[in-house]
């Protein structure tokens, strides 16, 4: 066993030479496709790459070219901004398709994380349209709406003129991940990813121990005492390490699982209520949990921590993004390929909540090349191109990629059929407002994440309603400031 | 004095000659006015502006800004972190980076080579150096847990746990930057004169005394400088902490600037963060000049 380990110090500092040389700097919040799942998915892009050279196959366009206008913008150019990975490597590889089809000259830009946001942030708030289309996290879609800063795109959607309505089929994109591009009731971009979390559990050590597949929070609880074993692997990890985009992403499951809700009444009444007792309940049973079955340093684990973990065989079960599972069934990286079992996430008495997670691709309000940008995120959120990408990372975020054969062939090797199946469900039961978009959600949320990071890293669980009055306070007094409640 | 050209445009020159001084330091002068002058005026008019994610255009709203701060427990007590950071931080790299170079500072075999290895700390980026660390303190496969439980120790969680988390980044921070503090009291020791040593030994001097009453007096100039320098990057700490603890456990390990940069650049409330860094400049400028007039350290060798 200790040998073990320090062989995988070993690949750890490998991989984290690795991660420098991709220049990533920091840990990618909220676990969207990560540098990690980047390397993964190259292999799986090789192979759908093939069938994309069939080149017939991709002129389904072309055939609605009779009724629908494609060449209405040639020449202009369009500027995209975009999360760093392979998923805008891919989308790159498929640019001279949209030239063809539209003449329109399309240049992708992309970012860590981080530095997006910032780039984004600069040229909107400039005015200077430098950019015409970017991707963005759901979580941010307020701000920038409130701002003035995005484009409303149901106009575009819904206009003849400039959507191929038939072939673009709306309706086919996942209601979730939809409801996440919108802000005050008003579209303001499409997804281009959809995302939620599942159960990850490790079928060979359920078997071994005869336990089941948990179903609600008393059970995993259960399960979690039974199969942990503190001198190999333990039961279970989740991320701890403080953020609005991470803690809280995972924690928001069981807050509102146990009946807890961040505000009496989103939007209407925005008075805060992360000190009930269910918010209590919600701290005490999450870092209980990791406290008592997790590795000892889970506090301070992201999310890449967590999928090291599961490669490297630290825990047993973790509730998290999706996309993780492309990555841990990678046997090139992942000594636990193969070994995973994929479930709904437990609920308790308010529910099972699977999160969801999206990015979705925004225009620029102040681009003069809108109808343009539009014609290209129509054609890369377009049934035919979202399947494309989705086989590279398995998170589409539209039911016909879902429903496909080919999708569902290429993902059978995860958890055998079984993450399909599970994905689907909870992409169906996760609602939109699973933590609530508002301008100010990443100082809440980054407040409350501080509160339960301080909780998981001290000895016991006494110390919950103490931070959460705190993280109550300091949320009032910000949404006091902001002008939200009086 | 006279130039020719002075016939064709005699006023015009005479201003010239009479302004050169000017003239010289124009360039230099519109360049820091350009970098340095606009920059902090616009800080300053920033502060007193709210501009967030909720109002996106700066509003000015005077003094807002400050009242909010003055009431924000959290600021305190990462300014308080920062001041502890400070003085842990350089006393630990200066008396390290002493006692090495005090060790090294003599003939021996291959001393040159160790002296290169001890640099190499250095020479590593910092963000690189946090990803090591972070990896060097996992308590599943990190190295220093794996030899502490081979002499029967379980170690603690290190940067996961509130207790440890702020020693475990100062740590880094000692080993990081203790070669800087070795290679200027390397080349200060290199400097003094040999006399004074033949004279102290003559006298029958112990090699303590000559250590305490006769180089650290002589380097006097060296370790205050080398303090000034460290503690002025010691104020400005953020790679480590963002990299290896995010602030965390909870806010065990959030400096100053950390929290700035948290305001303005994941809140997007520049406002509030213009207002602090203008603070911490005070703060700091005033603490710089109290240490220099205090301890009569030479900044300008003029």
């Amino acid at each position: 066993m200790k040998e073990k380990r320090f062989l995988s110090c070993g690949f750890a500092l490998l991989m984290g030479v690795i991660a420098i040389a991709g220049c990533s700097g920091q840990p990618a919040k909220d676990a969207p496709a990560s540098d990690t799942a980047a390397q993964t998915t190259a292999q799986a892009e090789g192979q759908s790459s093939a069938p994309g050279d069939s080149g017939a196959e991709s002129e389904g366009p072309a055939v609605s070219v009779d009724s629908f206008d494609w060449k209405q913008f040639e020449g202009e150019e369009v500027v995209l901004a975009t999360y760093l990975g392979t998923e805008a490597d891919y989308l790159e590889s498929l640019l001279p398709e949209f030239y063809d089809l539209t003449g329109i000259q399309v240049t992708i830009q992309q970012y860590p994380e981080e530095q997006l946001y910032q780039q984004i942030q600069l040229d909107t708030s400039s005015h200077t349209g430098n950019i015409d289309c970017f991707t963005m996290d759901m979580m941010r879609i307020a701000e920038f709406a409130k701002a003035g800063y995005l484009a409303k795109v149901e106009e575009y959607l819904n206009n003849p003129a400039l959507t191929d309505m038939e072939w673009y089929d709306k309706e086919d994109i996942l209601a979730g991940p939809m409801g996440a591009a919108k802000y005050d009731g008003e579209l303001f971009g499409i997804p281009s990813t959809g995302e939620t979390s599942i159960m990850f559990y490790r079928k060979d050590i359920f078997e071994e121990k005869g336990v089941e597949v948990p179903k609600t929070f008393e059970e995993l609880w259960d399960v979690c005492e039974r199969i942990d074993d503190p001198n190999g692997t333990r039961a279970i990890g989740l991320r701890g390490l403080r953020g609005s985009g991470m803690n809280i992403y995972t924690w928001t499951q069981f807050f509102r699982g146990f009946g807890g809700d961040f505000f009496v009444d989103f939007p209407k009444d925005m008075t805060p209520t992360v000190n009930t007792l269910e918010a209590v309940e919600a701290v005490q049973y999450y870092a209980g949990l990791l406290q008592q079955f997790g590795p000892s340093d889970v506090a301070g684990y992201t999310n890449l921590d967590i999928q090291n973990a599961q490669m490297s065989g630290a825990i047993a079960i973790t509730m998290d993004a999706n996309v993780f599972a492309t990555i841990i069934e990678d046997e090139n990286t992942s000594s636990t390929a193969g070994k995973w079992g994929y479930a709904m996430v437990p609920g308790g008495k308010g529910g099972q909540w699977p999160s969801i997670y999206s990015h979705i691709m925004c225009i620029n309000n102040y681009t003069d090349a809108k109808e343009a940008a539009w014609l290209f995120i129509e054609w890369a959120t377009s049934p035919e191109i979202t399947q494309k990408r989705g086989l590279a990372t398995g998170v589409p975020a539209r039911r016909s990629t879902w429903e496909s054969q080919e999708f569902i062939d290429q993902m059978q090797y995860v958890g055998n059929g079984a993450y399909i199946d599970v994905c689907v469900e909870a992409l169906e039961k996760a609602d939109a407002g699973y933590r609530p978009v508002f301008e100010n959600w990443n100082e809440m949320g980054d407040y409350l994440g501080i509160a339960l990071q301080d909780v998981i890293s001290s000895e016991n669980t006494e110390g919950a309603q103490k931070a959460l009055d705190g993280a109550q306070d300091q949320i009032l007094g910000m949404l006091k400031d902001k002008g939200y409640i009086n | 004095m006279k130039k020719p050209s002075d016939n064709t445009a005699p006023g015009r020159s005479g201003w010239a000659e009479r302004h050169y001084l000017a003239l010289f330091l124009a360039p230099s002068l519109i360049l820091l006015l350009a970098f340095a002058g606009y920059i902090t005026i616009s800080l300053i008019y920033l502060s007193l502006c709210s501009w967030n994610v909720s109002s996106p255009a700066p509003v000015f709203t005077g003094m807002g800004n400050y009242v909010s701060i003055v009431r924000d427990m959290s600021f305190w007590k990462s300014l308080g972190r920062t001041c502890i950071y400070l003085i842990a931080t350089v006393t630990g790299e200066v008396v390290t980076g002493f006692i090495t170079a005090w060790l090294f500072n003599r003939k021996l075999r291959g001393i040159r080579i160790l002296r290169t290895l001890i640099l190499i700390p250095m020479a590593i980026t910092p963000v690189v150096a946090g990803m090591f660390w972070k990896v060097m303190y996992n308590t599943s496969y990190g190295p220093i847990n794996y030899f502490l439980s081979l002499a029967g120790i379980k170690g603690p969680a290190w940067i996961a746990s509130g207790r440890t988390a702020f020693l475990s980044v100062l740590v880094v921070n000692i080993w990081q930057w203790m070669p800087f503090s070795f290679l200027t009291i390397t080349a200060g020791l290199a400097s003094l004169p040999t006399d004074v040593y033949e004279a102290a030994r003559i006298d029958g001097a112990s090699s303590m005394q000559i250590l305490f009453r006769v180089t650290i007096p002589m380097l006097k100039q060296v370790l205050l400088t080398l303090v000034l320098l460290r503690s002025i990057e010691a104020l400005k700490a953020y790679d480590l902490v963002y990299i290896m603890t995010s602030g965390g456990p909870g806010e065990a390990t959030q400096l100053l600037p950390f929290y700035i940069y948290t305001k303005g650049f994941t809140w997007f409330d520049f406002g509030a963060a213009a207002a602090m860094s203008l603070i911490l400049l005070v703060i700091a400028n005033n603490l710089f000049k109290l240490f220099i007039n205090k301890t009569g350290v030479k900044v300008f060798y003029e």
